[in-house]
């Protein structure tokens, strides 16, 4: 259908140029064809003439009345339109029969009339999301500009808790450091305890050899303090025997002596005759005598040596129950011995273990130095990147301020355009 | 009092304690060493006891206590004085010898002595020594009245037997 009233319509197409060349071919022609037609008829020349020149007026007229009929139809809708009403469309009541230019501008100025409802209704409803969003993204704005300030606060928070990190980290890594001399200090001591305790050991057993020697000697001169008593003891029963043999030549000597005194006497009473016997009982009473005395010598001796021996003996069983207290004190002593030797070699056996951990410890130490000091140029860093961060949120913020102070700007351009874009009436009242 | 026993020759020097004694050899039995000795109840002091010599008794006496009124003391010997019929025991601490001393040897006879001398005692000075000379006559009449006379009056007082001299 539509395609036939193109077709028809393409078919009956008839410029203005056209047109007014009819027009004036229809003035020329009145104004010529009219005088002869009124001459012929009488009419004079100059009435004639007149007449077609009023015909011919006329007919200009209404012809060009005609013509700019949709002109003026397309200036109202123009007038329209500048005035912001797009609720109307473009018709012409005139023109279907020839159509020309003024069909074709008129379908234009259709299509803009359009093209300015659909751009106007999508700036106005763009304009009215734009000012929502702006709305929205002023108050986002504001939000986010507390919490951005609530950041910055953290963020100074922050920073002030990563300086005093930082430093505190500084001091760690001080302390580690001291820490770390420290225990390179314990794992020397360590490692000369070590050395120690070995070189302890060493003549640890070294004592207690030298002291087993000492015990082994210590017991074989107990036993022969033993054997000096035993002795001591048959020297005590000999001198004892020797002591009644020297009472017994005391006896003797006194029994003899008896004896002398008695031949002396009688002796004496036989007169010359035992002059002889007399001497002889007097050599006797000598010897008796001498006996006695020297047998009081052995006494006396024997006496000391009975004192002596009995001295040696009392010593003799005090040694002996000191030998004894001795033995126990020498057992006790290899006892004490192989427990200190023990107790030596688990000093060395922990003093060794203590030197390896030491030893580890340093190393881990060295690696907790390093640690600390990485964990300090993270501080570090951590705490410029946290001013580098609280300069970039303050610029953030003001950036946020900006923004907010746009978005408002652009709710308050929003409006502007909704109200500018409200003068254009799309649709009907 | 005689000093006619001073005539003897032999003389058996003996000791009692510290001071020296000495008897004519002629009185003298014999030496012997007190064994077996027996106490006598009530009898004088001077009497030390009873021994048993060769299955004869023999009264001994406390030569300290006779000689020089002192407590007796221990003897280790006995000298048997023999005068006849009369026979006694005199304890001695040691008896030294027989020895013969002249009777111009003698010193004089000593005036003052610490203790009261006996009648049967005399002191004298033999080469610087203090020698005590007893008469065993005298000795044994003394011994002989002592025990006939003191022992009686002793058990009529009551007195107790003498301290051993053993």
């Amino acid at each position: 259908m539509r395609f036939g009233c193109v077709c028809l319509e393409s078919v009956l197409r008839l410029e203005l140029t056209y047109k007014l060349v009819f027009a004036f071919a229809i003035v020329a022609a009145v104004s010529v064809g009219v005088p002869p037609v009124l001459e012929l008829r009488g009419v004079p020349v100059a009435m004639a003439r007149g007449f077609a020149m009023f015909c011919a007026v006329l007919a200009a007229v209404v012809y060009s009345r005609h013509l700019t009929r949709n002109f003026q139809a397309l200036r109202s809708y123009t007038d329209r339109i500048s005035r912001g009403d797009l609720t109307t469309d473009v018709e012409l009541r005139s023109g279907r029969s020839f159509p020309d230019e003024t069909v074709d501008l008129a379908r234009s100025i259709q299509s803009m009339l359009e093209s300015l409802r659909e751009l106007v209704e999508h700036i106005q409803r763009t304009s009215e999301s734009v000012a929502v969003s702006s709305s929205e993204l002023s108050q986002s704005a504001g939000r986010l500009q507390q919490t951005n300030r609530a950041v910055a606060r953290t963020m100074k928070i922050v920073s002030s808790g990563t300086n005093r990190q930082q430093e505190d980290v500084q001091q760690s890594v001080a302390r580690t450091h001291e820490i770390a001399g420290a225990t390179r200090n314990s794992a020397e001591r360590a490692r000369a305890a070590f050395g120690l305790s070995t070189d302890a050991s060493h003549r640890a057993t070294a004592g207690a050899d030298a002291s087993r020697g000492t015990v082994s000697k210590l017991q074989n001169l107990f036993e022969k303090i033993d054997e000096a008593s035993r002795v001591a003891v048959q020297f005590e029963e000999k001198i004892r025997f020797i002591h009644r043999i020297a009472e017994m030549i005391t006896t003797i000597a006194d029994k003899t002596h008896t004896l002398s005194l008695n031949a002396s006497i009688e002796a004496a009473r036989a007169g010359d005759a035992g002059r002889g016997f007399s001497v002889v009982a007097e050599e006797i009473r000598k010897l008796a005598e001498n006996s006695s005395a020297q047998a009081e010598q052995i006494e006396d001796l024997i006496q000391q040596l009975e004192d002596m021996s009995g001295r040696i003996c009392g010593a003799m069983r005090a040694m002996e129950d000191e030998v004894n207290e001795g033995r126990g004190d020498l057992d006790r002593i290899l006892r004490s011995l192989e427990q200190v030797q023990g107790a030596v070699r688990e000093v060395q056996d922990r003093s060794e273990s203590i030197f390896h951990q030491s030893d580890a410890q340093v190393g881990q130490t060295e690696r907790m130095v390093q640690d600390a000091e990485s964990i300090a140029t993270v501080a570090t860093e951590n705490a410029k990147a946290t001013d580098q961060m609280q300069r970039t949120l303050g610029e953030q913020i003001q950036r946020m301020e900006e923004m907010a102070e746009h978005a408002s700007r652009l709710a308050d351009l929003s409006n502007e355009l909704g109200q500018v874009v409200r003068r254009f009436e799309v649709a009907p009242r | 009092m005689s000093f006619d026993f001073l005539q003897e020759r032999n003389w058996l020097r003996f000791l009692v304690d510290d001071d020296e004694f000495s008897l004519p050899l002629s009185c003298v039995a014999e030496v012997a060493k007190p064994r077996h000795s027996h106490m006598i109840p009530m009898i004088p002091s001077e009497v030390a006891s009873v021994i048993a010599l060769r299955g004869e008794p023999l009264l001994v006496f406390n030569t300290s206590s006779v000689l020089m009124q002192r407590i007796a003391t221990a003897q280790s010997q006995v000298i048997v004085v023999d005068q006849g019929p009369q026979r006694a025991g005199l304890f001695a601490s040691h008896v030294n010898r027989v020895e013969k001393i002249e009777l111009a040897a003698l010193g004089p006879e000593e005036e003052e002595s610490r203790f009261e001398t006996p009648s049967y005692l005399v002191w004298r000075d033999v080469r610087g020594r203090r020698v005590g000379f007893l008469d065993p006559r005298a000795f044994l009449d003394h011994a002989k009245t002592l025990l006939q006379v003191a022992r009686p009056a002793a058990q009529l007082k009551g007195e107790q037997q003498c301290p051993s001299a053993f």
